[in-house]
């Protein structure tokens, strides 16, 4: 199975298919134009069901770039 | 970025934020945020502070009981959804699902419809507003010579309440009479409502929601009668300028729409100078009524049901719903009526 990173480019390709590989690991919220509130919920979404987790309210906030929902994914696995 | 839960001491903070929320915003002022949002569990605000500490988005989530087909169905009713950078608002709207399970939303932005229509809710027909007595409230930008026509038409279209007593159907009042309380007691909500889709709050929250001694909002209770039994209930928020029908609920559509034109009566028995009525509903027999009274449609509000995931399926005849305009806080607007020197009420345009 790949590993986390390589799944969470996935997500985020799947919703930001314009980015290439060095852009999503760059990005985040405001940073990209096409990341409105849709695709934030598609997103957070598409991550929960490849991750099989479920962000908690609190959490949501944190989950504003790659590398921060990288950090989140990776803190669970070591959990 | 981080979202908290609203306490007392976030007020502040908040209200900094609030111009860019809206010139009405009901936020910037503390009574009305600390009320609805620090007495009961069942209503919270959530602030999206920015690194900066300045906030840069908001959602309240007031989970409200509604019954459908005679099941019990609880559903988040977002209000004051506000984000000011682009794709938080889905920060908050996931908040919002995760709270609540499912939501419902009665008006909304734009951007909230962008939101649901993307999460694939289901949609009734949109709500019409009723208006009697327009304002001919004049806009930003309008032209002169319209202004001029509505100066001339606030003159001359609009009259004071009594002089509509004389719209009731016939034989009206020889079955119906409202009687005003001052207190939400047992029995006051029919034991039978008429619509398959309605609010159906219980008695804690309508004390708090329509609380009948709040300083900065005056909701009056009325019980309907027919023939002297209890047949359902009105709520009317009654301000200077205008009343709200807020809220109300009965054994029989043609008795509740009677029992609204009633208790706005009643409430503008008095009074000499015009005052605008507004009220929402999807039921047709109603609609009849209201229109058969001298009100106007005046624009409509979407409403739409759902989860993170998807629709949620209501009753089918849509037109036999319960809506009432003052869910969550639609009838809410600054100014308030403690605002000493804020003259002009709520932009009536935000209502519709």
């Amino acid at each position: 199975m790949a590993d986390t990173e390589t799944r969470l480019r996935r997500c985020f390709a799947a919703v930001f298919p314009d980015l290439d590989e060095a852009q999503i690991a760059e990005a985040s919220l405001g940073s990209i134009a096409a990341w409105d509130s849709v695709a934030t919920i598609t997103l957070l979404s598409l991550v929960e069901e490849e991750f099989g987790v479920s962000f908690e309210p609190e959490d949501l906030a944190r989950q504003t770039s790659f590398a921060k929902i990288l950090a989140d994914l990776e803190a669970r696995d070591t959990a | 970025m981080r979202l908290v839960e609203y306490r007392p001491e976030h007020f502040e903070a908040l209200k900094a934020a609030s111009p860019a929320f809206g010139r009405n915003s009901a936020l910037a002022h503390r009574p009305f945020v600390d009320h609805y949002y620090t007495t009961q569990d069942w209503c919270r605000l959530f602030l999206l502070f920015g690194d900066d500490e300045r906030v840069e988005g908001s959602i309240g989530i007031d989970r409200m009981r509604f019954e459908a087909d005679g099941r019990e169905l609880f559903l988040g009713f977002a209000t004051n959804f506000y984000a000011l950078q682009p794709g938080a608002g889905g920060l908050l709207f996931m908040q919002w699902m995760k709270r609540a399970g499912a939501g419902i939303v009665f008006g909304g932005s734009a951007d909230t419809h962008k939101i649901t229509r993307a999460r694939n809710w289901a949609y009734a027909p949109e709500v019409p507003t009723y208006v009697l007595n327009p304002p001919y409230a004049p806009r930003p930008g309008e032209a002169a010579w319209r202004r001029a026509a509505k100066t001339l038409l606030r003159r001359v279209a609009r009259r004071p309440l009594p002089a509509f007593a004389t719209r009731l159907a016939a034989g009206v009042r020889d079955v119906l009479a409202v009687r005003e309380e001052h207190e939400y007691v047992d029995g006051l909500a029919p034991a039978t409502s008429a619509f398959p889709f309605r609010f159906a709050p219980d008695l804690d929250y309508l004390r708090w929601r329509y609380d009948l001694r709040l300083p900065f909002v005056r909701y009056r209770l009325f019980r309907i009668l027919r023939r002297g039994a209890p047949a359902g209930f009105v709520v009317i928020n009654d301000s200077p300028s205008r009343l709200i029908v807020a809220h109300g609920d009965a054994d029989d559509a043609l008795a509740l729409a009677q029992g609204m034109l009633l208790a706005a009566l009643e409430v503008g028995a008095a009074d000499v100078a015009p005052r605008t009525v507004i009220l929402t509903s999807l039921n047709t027999a109603m609609q009849r009524v209201f229109e058969g009274f001298g009100f106007r449609r005046e624009g409509a509000r979407p409403l739409a049901v759902g989860t993170l995931k998807g629709p949620i399926a209501l009753p089918a005849d849509a037109s036999s719903y319960l809506v009432n305009l003052d869910w969550g806080d639609n009838g809410l607007r600054r100014p308030f009526l403690d605002e000493a020197g804020l003259a002009a009420e709520g932009d009536l345009a935000d209502q519709r």
